[in-house]
């Protein structure tokens, strides 16, 4: 009797936290940029994680995971989609490396903010109260969506605020921009894509410094 | 009493969470409808078109899945997507200082609606919720028929957590729409572009003060 008691317990129990009624336990609250008090702000760009894709048969396989997911969830789609991917983009590797993200986003923030204002930069991280961190993850090429071919620049960061013992305050996953022209694979010269990947990173830079700006 | 309780407990999770559509009220936070950089640009009147919804799944908004990822009901949305980004965009509009005029105006806001989803992947404890919404805006010149700036915005939001209902989609949902928001608002070209019609507007109610004072 006592075992038949257990077993439903548990039954019950797995009911539950399947339906997800344990959320509270896990809960993380996101803190608002507005209740972080800066005096003074260290940007910090991260190229550790940058990588260099295409998105195009991924993009056949699953387009929630490479447009929901934040495109990072279309790397975990078939190892043949992903090759196919990985074809097209060794055909414009040299191009991507000679671009400088991290260099485009860091000025693209500080000349924003600088510009306006809005906040003290401090040119090292011991003397700020709080640091912005952005870590350049995907960039480059992807479809438009599952029914059209023709492609687009796109780039994927994260964000976090650090306070001055290193402990993210806030933090904003899968920032994610697109931008340029859609054009289709073969219309992506070096030059096009450095151009339309050098503008979207000066904007997205821009982006982050009025989302701080205007918090 | 034990088996009330099972068959109790039973009910509750499979009705509630797994094989019933939900309907999720979607709107614009409170906390979103604030001035931006557009705040900054001349103030213009502008028509707000309906929303173009060109989504590929204009049926639902997102589907329940149970633990192996499998579809088992709808996710909808009370209003349909497409109204529900005007009215966040319209209400984004009047906050930063802009007016809504009527179908006859001279410059049109128009919005194509490509994306407008929720969807949630489920790991051992915990399940993560993504919520997106991506369209497209053109500021349109009717006298000219020219298109003086089109962008794409795309909004998303993102959560690991141990779970949640429809509540918790419905929160995961309208943050991607303030995200999609907030971009609008912080956009450099969209402010130029409202400068532009904004400063057309007013200059000729300067000019016209000027000749009365002569």
């Amino acid at each position: 009797m006592i075992a038949e008691w257990r077993m439903r317990s548990r039954v019950i129990a797995l009911c539950l936290a399947a339906c997800g009624l344990g959320g509270a336990a896990f809960a993380q609250p996101a803190e608002s940029l507005r209740d972080i008090e800066i005096e003074s702000l260290f940007i910090d760009v991260s190229e550790d994680d940058s990588n260099f894709t295409v998105i195009d048969a991924r993009m056949d396989e699953t387009a929630t995971a490479g447009v929901l997911f934040g495109i990072v969830g279309a790397g975990i789609n078939s190892a043949s989609n992903a090759g196919q991917d990985d074809k097209l983009a060794d055909t414009l590797r040299d191009a991507a490396a000679e671009i400088d993200l991290q260099t485009l986003l860091s000025d693209a923030i500080t000349s924003t903010l600088a510009e306006r204002q809005a906040l003290p930069l401090s040119e090292a991280q011991s003397e700020a109260s709080h640091t912005l961190l952005v870590e350049i993850r995907n960039w480059g090429l992807m479809r438009q969506n599952r029914e059209d071919q023709r492609m687009r620049v796109f780039l994927n960061l994260t964000l976090s605020v650090l306070d001055d013992k290193q402990k993210t305050v806030w933090e904003k996953k899968r920032e994610n921009a697109v931008g340029g022209d859609a054009a289709l694979f073969e219309e992506f010269t070096a030059e096009r894509l450095q151009g339309e990947l050098t503008a979207l990173a000066e904007k997205s830079g821009k982006y982050i410094a009025y989302q701080i700006i205007y918090r | 009493m034990l088996r009330f309780l099972t068959v109790v407990a039973i009910a509750l999770t499979t009705s509630a969470c797994a094989f019933g559509d939900a309907e999720l009220a979607l709107a614009l936070n409170d906390d979103a409808v604030k001035p931006g950089l557009i705040s900054e640009a001349s103030p213009a009147t502008l028509y707000l078109a309906d929303v173009d919804g060109r989504r590929l799944d204009k049926e639902r908004i997102g589907y329940k899945r149970n633990g192996y990822g499998m579809k088992t009901a709808d996710i909808l949305s009370e209003k349909p997507a497409p109204e529900v980004v005007k009215e966040a965009l319209g209400e984004a509009l009047e906050a930063n200082g802009h007016t809504l005029g009527a179908d006859d105006e001279r410059y049109a806001l128009n919005t194509t609606l490509t994306n407008f989803w929720f969807d949630m992947k489920t790991g051992f404890v915990s399940v993560e919720f993504f919520g997106s919404v991506q369209a497209e805006l053109s500021l349109l010149d009717r006298d000219s028929g020219e298109t003086l700036y089109s962008e794409q915005f795309d909004g998303y939001y993102s959560e690991k957590t141990g779970g949640g209902l429809s509540g918790t989609w419905e929160r995961i949902m309208n943050a991607a729409l303030a995200d999609f928001i907030t971009k609008v608002n912080l956009s450099p070209a969209f402010m130029e572009a409202l400068s532009g019609i904004g400063s057309e507007e007013t200059a000729p109610a300067d000019a016209a003060d000027e000749q009365v004072e002569s």
